[in-house]
């Protein structure tokens, strides 16, 4: 396992640190391909780059931009940063990889693995030939002329053509029979575009019958038989990839997740190979292939063929995406945003649109767990909630657990999302800027010392006073402000090989007022270092310490006499130390501890100015400490079966233990089943009766009175991928409970009060759901469809009498149940250059406390709504359709600055979803308002630059 | 004190609740001006699913020394038809019944708007009073027995007109109550009112005119009686049981100078010389807590930020059954009550209401019959060319609806040269 990780570690962190000055990138400069002068275009199947992976001169390089020009025979890729389209050494490609299938040289040309295997491989050649000019409208047109070819390649590297049953036979004549049943089973055909499909079958059966040995026995006098396997000869240097890799190889933290398959090859180069990382417990479902590294260490070149992504992963409920998910998603106000793109996966959802705070699985929005590396974020929305606090070019990638919480995290009930910040160039200075409706950001990568040492700045604020401008006069409004800025920085530095350090920072202020004298402002601080190191080959460690803080302070000044500012801190400071050990081949071990020690200041009233007769009042400080420990073990009991147990001692006003269990079991390379069950229990919690996150929302920690929530959660779920990896299709079920989940009594004082606990009530909560996502990955066009039926119920706890219990003791929906989801994200490249999203939300109304009659009151003279039972009622369903068009920059090598721009609009419709229905009295009748945080289409555009 | 501009503590709670409902609209203001929509609209869509019952609400409260009015109404569904002012429970018993014994009959004193009335004595200190009530067709309800709780002492009444925004805030400070205290303010308002004109003369018909025939009228223009002139009255308005506060801002002790409400110096009420009176009532947190979500929840929903609704405290159980009931019945003991005058220039109000006359050809072309008929009234009359004078009602009248004074001095009223 510890192989696994260290492979993936290894190229992440060659990549990263390479950048475009990796040799694959050093090739001359593709002629500019004139699609005006074509009448067919000469690459393989399209003129566009697809994702791909190559292995040049022994150096695997995933994500890279491929095209293969088949007629000039030619391959050229796009360098990360610079966006120039290089024509590669062809001398030094051992193979390219797209869309699923590899390519290797072969006569000079590139053929395509149509069906792969060790006995048996089909080989794709396709060829383009200048036909001749075709005169349109008094113009000439190159035409072109294509031809396809399969060959079959043999174990012992003999090749035959084939195009039908009869060749097939004819190259293994000792098989003729065989193949004919075959084929006259399936009925195979092999013609026009069944061809390709047909010979594929055969070349998998062929191999099959090796695989089972048959074809050695049977062919003991053919010139197959004394040869195990196709020779696959190494390819590269055997000393290439250490040397190749510019400093040390320590550089970043491998999607290790992401890498489900694997082919090894195994000669007798030796590299030296770091890795440190506590997520390479994670499991990697490779090929027997792999098992032969685990101990040499020794490998000279990885090839990965595709993702198989939730097949392949250990847990349920894991959802992973990069922030190259995020560019071409359409947002409000065109920002890409980590939050809102998460909520747009199954199992996700929020309270509306002008909020932040998550919803996973039916929890609450302080159930998740938001980390930003490794630190807590407690607030994590600009705003109102319309922007996450996540600088979207600053994130490398995010990751969340929803239902299989690895037991290295705890403290929430509901999910995980552990967000990972970029780390910046070695090599050169960097930079980019965006300018959008309100915001800006730049980002800058400093090295300081060349290969060891960088830094990476980045920072974002708004500039969103001018709307609060445009309101009338009348409106009171116009001096009003409202605005935001975050700023982060990570130093990384390479220590050594067996040692690295981040040391991170980030700070975030929000601010705004409404008239002149009211003023709000909040703000997250987080600081942390973080120390990987490795020691020896099968122990690797991660100790992070750190401080978290959040603060709010609103100013009220309208009254000189009762001028008072009410501020609320909340300080987390932290240890963690996490270790992976690889006890067996079969067994690795992830344990660790966490402090985290707590000091909350809940309240401070206190006079503004000299005129003031407020008097300081404070709450008393609220400290602890939160302690945990944990081992979890990743048994790969056989190449199909995996099981992973964990267990995390929570030390708080008790000792809590929480079991972490789940099974994967794997059909084969397309499919698997997985189950998991977890127990948690959070000991802080957010104090708000408003349904999304707000300014004012305190914390505070559990004690004897308010006790800690706890629960469960009991996941399946089925997952599938097609063969060609194109396609993934998932179906997973939870089932979870809760206890002392956080809610208040009609009228609760939330602010200031000595004595919260009387007005918290602990109710059950329970919540169960089925969500189903389909997902292209590749293609011209790709994205998910996803349904998701979820219902989320509480109940009051207590022993008083059922007439004082919410709806009188009875279940009753939770805020955020929304039965019915329907999610798409779509995306369509017309070309490198321009391609358009359009994403579709659906899902049934959020329930609401409706007033179901009415009475009026002489003494204030008003008519006054009698509500129903606590969330009795159901708003409209709602229905967002979002679009945008983006285009990507130029190529042009002499530029220095490449530019892009996006543009799009949200609510496509214009249609006015509820984010809430209230109910006013005007004085003699109660009239019901609905509130559209927006109401109506939202243009946007954004421009953005690179340097 | 305040969140979001929302006062949670203080006495004003209630008119910034409104502006905490305005920030809601501001914000969607703000997205709107980048959008230009609005994103708030009407929704007259009833829930499904949830029926209505009719629920007894009570309102009143228990005081010492006074004639204490119960109205006994019941809730209505949003279909139901008829008034909302008109859902009565006729026929009803109430009783204050004291734990020592004590029982105070209520009578039905307003049949047409179900109103009881129940006349205490002294309410002992020490012992505990409820209401009890027998409603039929609802059930038999009793409040929750409480003691008569006294309110501390008004230190100062006080206004002052400090910001830029020519808004007088009325200030209040208390003596010391000696630990955690929740008010209840109710204030009487009372204003002086002179019209723009002074009726000097009127038409008085000799004839009437004839419906056939507007113009077969007969009448003259007389003078007015000095003692007949309506120009000039005085105004009052009850704002009750509107502001409530704590002392926790003020270390459990005298409120000081704490804003009751505010008043534009350019109000009508500063036209002449403005008079209040504020009574101070000493409440019980829970009901704090009822009024506070009452107002909250009639008046303040919507916000971004706004707890969501829920079903309202009420400290009337049924003792017969489990039918609900709606109301807070408070047992008051000792009321303090402060009073003040604000005379126009100490505001520096600059409130003028000027009355137009009349043109002559207006007046020459409908005649005085038909003048009168559109409310028009004469202001002035010369004799000698035999001109009149017509304007506005208002313009001479203080009692028309305009300003809805009444001629008669408060027996209280003291005049700017009376104060002390």
């Amino acid at each position: 396992m510890v192989s696994d990780t260290l492979v993936a570690v290894m190229l992440s962190a060659y990549l990263s640190a390479a950048g475009d000055h990796a040799s694959l990138y050093q090739g001359s400069i593709e002629p500019q391909f004139l699609q005006s002068a074509w009448v067919t275009h000469p690459y393989w199947s399209d003129a566009e780059f697809h994702t791909g992976s190559i292995c040049y001169n022994g150096i695997l390089y995933p994500s890279v931009q491929l095209r293969y020009n088949i007629y000039e025979n030619w391959l050229a890729v796009v360098p990360p940063d610079s966006r120039i389209n290089v024509m590669v050494d062809p001398d030094k490609v051992a193979y390219f990889a797209i869309n699923g299938y590899r390519y290797e040289p072969m006569n000079g040309r590139y053929v395509r693995i149509a069906s792969d295997g060790n006995y048996a491989q089909l080989l794709h050649q396709r060829i383009k030939e200048r036909l001749g000019d075709e005169i349109i409208d008094m113009h000439a047109y190159h035409s072109l002329q294509t031809s396809d070819s399969y060959y079959l390649r043999l174990a012992d590297g003999s090749c035959h053509a084939v195009s039908n049953l009869k060749s097939l036979c004819k190259a293994i004549p000792q098989y003729k029979q065989e193949l004919q049943d075959f084929a006259r089973k399936n009925k195979l055909r092999f013609k026009g575009s069944r061809r390709e499909q047909s010979l594929v079958q055969c070349a998998r059966f062929l191999e099959q019958l090796g695989m089972s040995g048959q074809l050695g026995k049977k062919n003991e006098d053919s010139e197959i038989n004394n040869v195990n396997a196709i020779n696959r000869q190494p390819k590269i240097n055997d000393s290439s990839l250490s040397a190749a890799v510019p400093g040390e190889v320590f550089a970043d933290i491998a999607p290790v997740d992401r890498i489900a398959a694997y082919y090894v090859y195994t000669p007798e180069s030796r590299v030296e190979l770091e890795y440190a990382d506590d997520d390479m417990a994670i499991n990697t479902p490779g090929v027997d292939e792999l098992e032969t590294l685990r101990e040499t260490r020794s490998l000279s070149e990885v090839e990965i063929v595709g993702f198989r992504q939730k097949v392949a992963q250990m847990q349920t409920g894991v959802e992973a995406f990069r922030p190259s998910m995020l560019r071409n998603v359409p947002l409000a106000m065109g920002e890409a945003d980590v939050l809102k793109v998460a909520m747009l996966l199954p199992g996700v959802s929020a309270s509306g649109e002008a909020s932040s705070g998550l919803n996973v699985r039916g929890g609450a929005s302080d159930q998740n767990l938001m980390l930003y590396n490794g630190n807590t974020i407690f607030n994590p929305m600009h705003m109102f909630g319309i922007f996450s606090a996540f600088n979207p070019d600053m994130v490398a990638e995010s990751e969340l657990y929803k239902g299989g919480i690895p037991s290295q995290y705890g403290g929430r009930l509901s999910s995980v999302m552990n967000i990972k910040g970029r780390t910046a160039d070695k090599q050169e200075f960097h930079g980019s800027a965006s300018v959008g409706l309100i915001t800006a950001k730049a980002m800058l990568d400093v090295p300081l010392v060349k290969n060891r040492i960088s830094l990476l700045l980045g920072g974002r604020a708004t500039y969103s006073d001018w709307m609060l401008k445009k309101l009338s006069k009348d409106s009171g409004y116009r001096d009003g402000q409202a605005g935001f800025w975050d700023a982060s920085a990570t130093l990384n530095a390479m220590i050594s090989r067996n040692h690295s350090l981040n040391v991170n920072g980030y700070y975030s202020q929000d601010r705004f007022s409404f008239t002149q004298y009211d003023k709000y402002r909040y703000a997250n601080m987080n600081f942390s270092t973080e120390l990987r190191s490795r020691f020896g080959d099968r122990l690797s460690t991660n100790v992070s310490a750190g401080f978290d803080h959040y603060d709010y302070a609103n100013d009220e000044t309208e009254q000189h006499y009762s001028a008072a500012r009410l501020s609320f801190d909340l300080n987390q400071y932290f240890l963690k130390a996490a270790a992976t050990y690889e006890l067996t081949d079969a067994h690795s071990l992830n344990f660790g501890l966490q402090g985290n020690y707590y000091h909350i200041m809940p309240g401070k009233y206190e006079p503004l100015g000299s005129e003031s007769y407020i008097v300081t009042r404070q709450l008393a400080d609220d400290n602890a400490l939160e302690s945990a420990l944990w081992a979890e073990d990743t048994w790969k009991m056989s190449d199909r079966l995996k099981l992973t147990g964990g267990v995390r001692l929570n030390l708080f006003t008790s000792l809590d233990p929480d079991l972490r269990l789940s099974a994967s079991y794997q059909f084969n390379d397309n499919q698997s089943v997985k189950a998991g069950f977890n127990t948690l229990h959070q000991y802080i919690h957010k104090v708000s009766n408003t349904v999304i996150m707000s300014p004012t929302d305190t914390w505070v920690l559990s004690n004897d009175k308010i006790k800690p929530q706890s629960g469960w959660q009991a996941s399946a779920g089925y997952y599938w991928q097609s063969d060609d990896m194109t396609y993934e299709f998932s179906a997973e079920t939870y089932c979870k409970g809760m206890d002392h989940y956080l809610t208040y009594r009609s009228g609760a004082q939330l602010m200031m009060n000595e004595q919260l606990s009387k007005d918290v009530v602990g109710t059950q909560g329970r919540a169960y759901g089925l969500e189903l996502q389909i997902r292209k990955l590749y293609g011209k066009f790709n994205g998910w469809l996803s349904y998701t039926y979820a219902r989320t119920q509480l109940r009051q706890q207590g022993n008083a009498d059922t007439q004082s219990l919410i709806n009188r003791g009875k279940w009753f929906s939770g805020d955020y149940d929304c039965p019915h989801e329907v999610k798409l994200v779509s995306n369509y490249k017309f070309t490198r250059r321009y391609s358009t999203s359009l994403n579709a939300n659906y899902s049934s109304g959020r329930p609401f406390t409706a007033p179901v009659a009415q009475f009026y009151n002489e003494e204030t003279n008003t008519v006054i709504p009698v509500y129903s039972e606590r969330n009795a009622c159901r708003m409209p369903y709602y229905l967002r359709l979002d679009w945008s068009f983006n285009i990507e920059p130029s190529h042009h090598l002499t530029n220095l600055t490449h530019s892009w721009f996006t543009i799009g609009v949200y609510n496509l419709l214009g249609r006015r979803n509820a984010y809430s229905i209230y109910y006013l009295s005007n004085g003699s009748n109660i009239q019901g308002y609905r509130l559209s945080i927006f109401g109506a289409p939202i243009p946007y555009i954004n421009y953005n630059i690179k340097f | 004190m305040r969140f979001l501009g929302y006062k949670v503590f203080e006495s004003s709670v209630f008119d910034a609740m409104k502006t905490m409902g305005q920030k809601s609209l501001l914000l969607t203001a703000m997205l709107g001006a980048a959008t230009l929509t609005s994103c708030i609209d009407e929704y007259n869509e009833l829930p499904e699913g949830v029926e209505s019952t009719h629920i007894l609400v009570v309102n009143g409260q228990i005081e010492a020394n006074s004639y204490c009015i119960f109205t006994l109404n019941h809730t209505v569904g949003f279909d139901e038809p008829g008034y909302l002012t008109h859902n009565f429970v006729p026929d009803a018993r109430i009783a204050i019944v004291g734990s020592n014994g004590d029982r105070f009959e209520g009578i039905e004193y307003n049949a047409e708007r179900s109103q009881y009335c129940v006349h205490t004595g002294n309410l002992a200190p020490d012992v505990q009073y409820s209401l009890h009530i027998e409603a039929p067709g609802y059930g038999t309800f009793a409040s929750t027995p409480m003691t008569p709780l006294d309110a501390p002492a008004i230190a100062e009444l006080s206004y002052e007109k400090p910001r830029p925004d020519d808004v007088v805030d009325f200030l209040i400070t208390t003596e010391d109550p000696g630990g955690p205290t929740y008010l209840l303010w109710e204030y009487y308002e009372y204003w002086e009112i002179y019209t723009p004109f002074i009726a000097y003369w009127e038409y008085r018909f000799t004839k009437e005119p004839d419906p056939n025939d507007k113009k077969n009228y007969e009448g003259s223009y007389i003078p007015v009686p000095a003692a007949s002139y309506t120009n000039h009255g005085w105004c009052q308005r009850l704002n009750n049981a509107s502001i409530i506060a704590d002392n926790k801002d003020y270390g459990n002790g005298a409120f000081q100078k704490l804003c009751l409400y505010q008043r534009h110096k350019d109000n009508v009420r500063f036209q002449t010389r403005y008079y209040t009176r504020v009574r101070q009532i000493a409440i019980t947190m829970q009901e704090y807590e009822y009024r506070h979500m009452m107002q909250t929840q009639s008046t303040e929903m919507g916000g971004l930020f706004t707890p969501m609704p829920s079903e309202l405290p009420s400290n009337i159980r049924c003792l017969d059954g489990d039918a609900r009931a709606i109301g807070y019945v408070g047992v008051r003991g000792q009321v303090a009550q402060a009073d003040i005058y604000v005379n126009r220039r100490d505001v520096e109000c600059t409130f003028y209401e000027a009355s137009k006359m009349l043109p002559d050809s207006l007046v020459n072309n409908l005649g005085p019959a038909e003048l009168l008929a559109r409310g028009y009234v004469v202001q002035d009359f010369d004799s000698y060319s035999g001109t009149a004078y017509w304007t506005d009602r208002w313009g001479v009248d203080c009692t028309d609806f305009h300003w809805g004074a009444s001629l008669a001095k408060p027996s209280f009223w003291k005049d700017k040269d009376q104060e002390d």
